[in-house]
Order: structure tokens, then sequence, then C-alpha cells
């Protein structure tokens, strides 16, 4: 049993490798490393917080700040989406398109682990460098705030993450569907900026007709709403049209990374099972 | 090439670049963003807050307040004798509602600079609050929040005949603490050199073989 993992694991470290090489081509992954710390140090503000009452300001000034990089419209988050829809879309979706994804077929590997070899690259290793990078120059910025809101700060990043990973799915299997790499990263693009437009509609109409239900729905795909409307328990009425409670965050970004594990399930079926090349 | 070097020399080189992005980070120095100068005069044995009189509704300055690690506040003061200055974390309102509290006298008679008693009284009695005290007739002071917070710098003579003071405040803004991150970039550039060297040295003997 241990042998055959062993003889498991040296494929699949091959695909991984291969995967990597061609997502990352010297210099892709260090010019995205410099426009990550670049973006990160010159975009990083703690925001307007007047409007925050008092015993929450502190709270609110970590979330404050990694929404202003980590947040859907932040420059570091925009580099990740290009560098991720490249490896995803365009990468993976020219593969398909070609068929060089074959080549990976003829090793002793199931559809499965060569779905995770690529998904591991494209997006594992971007999402990992950028949390990296991120974390530390905040740690710079504001040790003693990181420290001290260090949940506040972890649940942020989670909130923030989870509606760019909804995004990334439906596109890996748009791609997966489509089997065609640039029309995919055309559309992960309108995708990304078509969701947050209609997530900033409903948030409108929610506060125009004094009703949770449309915030509760955008939470649901994008709990940084939540959270930001529960660790600011605004004090001006137009924006009291919903508090959360802390449960209720968590029960979001539950429901958000369900969703998102929802449509890798998806992706892995679809590829493992019903993909013809 | 073995796949360890490889690693081992992207990993190098994206400490390199990232450095290097820390670096010209650094060099975008400062920029004041708030500021103003003023001059006034302290009574003997008595003290005030820069930046308008105790007990004043009517000014409430912005300056000092929701601060944070992005700013630098410096203050500069030049008095006629020497007087002791205090960093106090809060806004005025903290030291304020103390006094009312304490002595309700003083409140009432908002026109006269309270005694420096009531101070050494709220000093002692919040002792965590001082962020930082100084005494001079020139007195300079460069300080970074850790926290978001308000300050309020006070200013007390404790000499018999009343000082006039001349000072400036000024808010600077800044991406982090420039020394920080350029002894960061400092220490990780070898450190992504020396990772990448052998991964870059291979590199450049591959090339040349096969030309």
């Amino acid at each position: 049993m241990v042998e055959e993992d062993k003889k498991k694991g040296k494929p699949f470290l091959e695909v991984l490798s291969a995967t990597l090489q061609e997502d990352y081509r010297f210099p892709v992954l260090e010019v995205f490393a410099f426009l990550y710390v670049l973006g990160t140090f010159a975009f990083a503000s703690f925001g307007s917080v007047s409007f925050v009452s008092q015993t929450s300001l502190r709270a609110y000034s970590a979330f404050s700040l990694v929404n202003s990089i980590a947040g859907v419209t932040s420059f570091s988050t925009l580099i990740l989406l290009v560098l991720i829809l490249k490896n995803v879309a365009y990468g993976f979706g020219s593969d398909l398109e070609r068929g060089t994804i074959q080549t990976y077929f003829s090793y002793p590997l199931k559809r499965r682990s060569i779905l995770t070899a690529k998904l591991l690259s494209a997006i594992g290793l971007s999402l990992l460098l950028f949390v990296t990078v991120q974390i530390t120059a905040l740690y710079i910025i504001a040790p003693q705030i990181v420290s001290s809101y260090l949940s506040t700060v972890v649940l942020s990043y989670l909130a923030n993450l989870s509606y760019f990973l909804i995004v990334i799915c439906i596109t890996i299997l748009m791609t997966l569907l489509l089997k065609k790499g640039a029309v995919t990263l055309i559309f992960g693009i309108i995708l990304y900026f078509g969701l947050y437009i209609s997530v900033s509609f409903a948030s409108l109409i929610s506060y125009a007709a004094h009703s949770a239900l449309a915030l509760q729905i955008v939470s649901c795909f994008s709990p940084n709403y939540a959270l930001g409307l529960y660790l600011s328990s605004n004090s001006n009425p137009i924006f009291n049209v919903w508090v959360p409670s802390y449960a209720e965050v968590l029960s979001f970004i539950v429901v958000s990374y369900s969703i998102v594990a929802a449509l890798l399930v998806l992706s892995y079926y679809y590829f493992s099972r019903r993909l013809n090349l | 090439m073995k796949r360890s070097l490889i690693l081992l020399g992207r990993f190098g080189t994206v400490v390199i670049f990232a450095s290097l992005a820390i670096l010209l980070s650094s060099g975008i120095g400062p920029v004041t963003i708030n500021g103003n100068s003023s001059s006034g005069t302290v009574p003997a044995n008595s003290f005030n807050i820069l930046q308008g009189p105790l007990f004043t509704t009517y000014y409430t300055s912005n300056s000092l307040q929701n601060l944070n690690p992005q700013n630098a506040v410096k203050i500069s003061i030049n008095a006629t004798a020497p007087l002791n200055v205090y960093l106090i974390e809060g806004n005025r309102n903290t030291l304020e509602n103390w006094i009312r509290t304490n002595h309700p006298e003083q409140a009432t008679n908002s026109s006269q600079s309270p005694k420096n008693a009531i101070l050494d009284g709220f000093l002692q009695a919040n002792p965590s609050l001082i962020l930082w005290q100084g005494k001079g007739e020139n007195v300079r002071l460069n300080y970074v929040p850790s926290q978001i917070m308000n300050l309020t710098v006070v200013v007390s003579n404790p000499n018999e005949n009343s000082a006039k003071i001349y000072y400036a405040v000024n808010i600077e803004y800044g991406f982090a603490s420039i020394s920080t991150m350029r002894s960061i970039a400092v220490w990780s550039l070898p450190i992504g050199l020396l990772c990448s060297l052998p991964w870059a040295t291979l590199k450049i003997m591959q090339k040349r073989s096969r030309q």
C-alpha cells in the first residue's frame, strides 16, 4: 500500500512541476510578487472610521485595513484575478482547446489528480503568494493592530476571498464546459465585475426598501458585507437595516465556502466523468 | 536540473523582487496631510492643551483624532520658559470629563486655565494614558501611534511667571515605518540572492552549453 502511494506520488509531482513551469515561467511569479508588495503598501489604508462607534473602532479599522488591500476592487486583488484567470481560463482552457491536456492523461494518474495538480498550481500558489505578501506587509504597517485583532484579520480575509473563489470556481466550470481559453478569460472578467455590480445594486435596494433580505442574499456570495455591518454596528439609521450577529457572520462565511466547495465538486465530477476530448 | 534547486532558486528570485518593491515603497517619503501652527500663553502654575483651551465646545480640532499607524505626529514647541509637555491618549473630553467629575468648580470657571495640581491628579489617576512626556523651552516630538487613537497634547507651566509658546503640529502620512521597511529589504535581498545564485548559475551554464 505504501509502495503504491509512493508510486502514485511521483507522477503527481511530475504533473504538478510541469504545470507550475507552464503557469509561472520566469519572471511571471516574480513580477506578480513585485506588484503585490507595491500594491499592498501603496493602497493599504485604514479608511474613514468616523462613522463607527468608538467601541468597535479598532476592530473595524483592522477590517478596513484588510479590505483596502484584499477587497473585491483593490489593486492587489485585481492583480491576483489577472494571474489566476491567466492560469485557469487562458492556460487550462487553451490546454483543453488544443488537446494538450491529453499528455497528462498518459501519466498513471486519475483525472481528478490531474485537475488537483492543475488547481494547486494555478490557484494554490498564487493565493499562497498573495496571502504571504499581504500578511507580512500588514505586520510591517500595523503590527499591534494585526496581533491584537488577528481573528478579525483572518475573518476579513476569509470573507473577502470567498467572493473571489466563487467567481474563479464558476470560471473553472465554464472552462471545462466551453473548452475555450480566450472566451472563458473574458467570461471570468465580466462575471467578476458583473457580480460585484449586482451585489452593490442588491445592497442599495436593501437600504432603499429597508429590507434585510437582499443584504442577506448578498452576504451568501460576499460575506464581507455582513462582517462590515457587524463590526461597524452602524449608528446611522440609513445603514441600520440589518446588524448581523457574530454567529450569523460565521454562518454566511460557511455558506459562501460551501458554494465554493459545491462548484469544485461539480468541476471534479465533470472533469473525471463527463469531459470528452 | 533538480526540482529542489529550481524551487529554491525561484523562491530566491521572488524574494529579490519583493525586496526591491519594499525598497521602492520605502523611497516614497511621508507627506504632510494636516498641520497648523499657533501661539498662546500658559499662565503661571497652570496648564492648557494645544489647539484650543479646555471646556470650549466651539473649538474642536480634528487633526489629532482617529490617528493610525500610518500617521506620524510631529510637534514642535518653543517657549519663553521651560515647560512640561505631555502627550496623552484620548481626546480632550477624557481630560475634561475627569476634571468635571473630580473638580466641578473648575469646569464652571472655564475662562481660567486649570492649576497644575489638577493635571497632576489626572496623570496620577491615569498613568497608562501618558504616551510621552518631556520638559524644556524647545520641545520636539515625532510620535507614531501603534493603534487607532486620539491624542491630546498638554502643556503645563511650572514657573511663577506666565510663558509664551509658539507651537506647530503636523500630521504626516506614510505607507509604513521607513526604517522597518528598509531593514527588511536590506536583510531579505541577500537571502534572495543567496537562494537564487545556484539556480541562476546552472541556468546560465545550460544556456551556454546549448549555444
